[in-house]
């Protein structure tokens, strides 16, 4: 039984990663109205979040950081690599430690979602910063995490009814 | 959503646009700068003091990497043409702050 569940678990996290993939690339092909250099809406972070509430934290951040490194590998870049595997490591970090220690009970998913796009930005313009060796990135933050929230709160709705389907088939394990 | 979330939301946004007004305010008392240096591939390409402009003046660069024409002021400096892709250093428009403008293309972010 043990078995099985595992085998459960590792596969969901093989697909979940290869459709954060696929989310990640859309993102970067379909154009976006507003132009915000390093905004974006972060549709990869629904697949961080629902193996967050689904299957582990271990997945989770093994997810977090294999996403953008195969999906910059397939498109994109390795600057474009830089910046996404850091941002979406910091994103895993902060979603796993500041939400769901001190705000286990208190946040939801969608409390969450804006932990992680608001952290990724960051984590970006840390990383801007340092490839362009000018601190006057920094400025740019602010309008970022303005986008970065209204994008959370965006992706935390979508992981919210996205996990409505895995709460009405129970048997994934360590599920709350 | 929680209200937990709603006071997450609601503090960000508030600590971005105090910090929005705080760089704007800080940026406006800096004044209009002196010098415009112009970087290419990491190093000093150029120097053009802007006290000594008086209407404006304009500077082609040619180099391996493109085509950039930009536009001297007396108060800022701005980019008129570029051959990238994006023309996102032309659309920022004319800078009048103490910061710097990387007109890079991107590849990805």
């Amino acid at each position: 039984m043990q078995m099985r569940l595992r085998t459960k678990q590792l596969v969901l996290c093989a697909v979940l990663t290869a459709l954060g993939v696929g989310l990640q690339i859309l993102e970067s092909i379909v154009p976006i109205p507003i132009n915000l250099p390093g905004g974006k809406l972060g549709l990869a972070n629904i697949v961080t979040l629902i193996l967050l509430c689904t299957v582990d934290r271990k997945a989770a951040f093994l997810c977090a950081v294999l996403r953008p490194f195969l999906a910059s590998l397939l498109y994109g870049g390795v600057s474009a690599m830089l910046y996404s595997v850091t941002g979406s490591f910091f994103a895993a970090a902060c979603m796993m430690l500041l939400a769901l220690r001190a705000g286990k009970g208190r946040l939801t998913v969608i409390g969450v979602s804006i932990i992680g796009a608001v952290s990724h930005n960051a984590a970006q313009t840390v990383v801007a910063c340092m490839l362009l060796s000018n601190v006057w990135i920094f400025t740019y933050l602010p309008i970022l995490a303005i986008a970065a929230c209204i994008t959370g709160i965006f992706t935390g709705y979508a992981a919210k009814y996205a996990l409505i389907v895995p709460k009405a088939h129970a048997p994934l394990g360590t599920m709350e | 959503m929680s209200k937990w979330d709603k006071l997450l939301a609601a503090a960000i946004l508030t600590l971005s646009v105090v910090s929005l007004i705080f760089i704007n305010v800080f940026a406006f008392f800096s004044g209009a700068p002196d010098t415009v240096i112009i970087e290419l591939d990491g190093k000093e390409y150029a120097k053009y003091p802007l006290k000594q402009i008086n209407s404006s003046k304009s500077i082609e660069i040619k180099s391996e990497y493109g085509y950039n024409k930009i536009e001297l002021f007396s108060d800022g400096v701005r980019v008129t043409e570029s051959d990238c892709p994006d023309k996102l250093d032309v659309l920022q428009g004319k800078l009048r702050k103490q910061t710097s403008i990387s007109s890079v293309c991107r590849t990805g972010w």
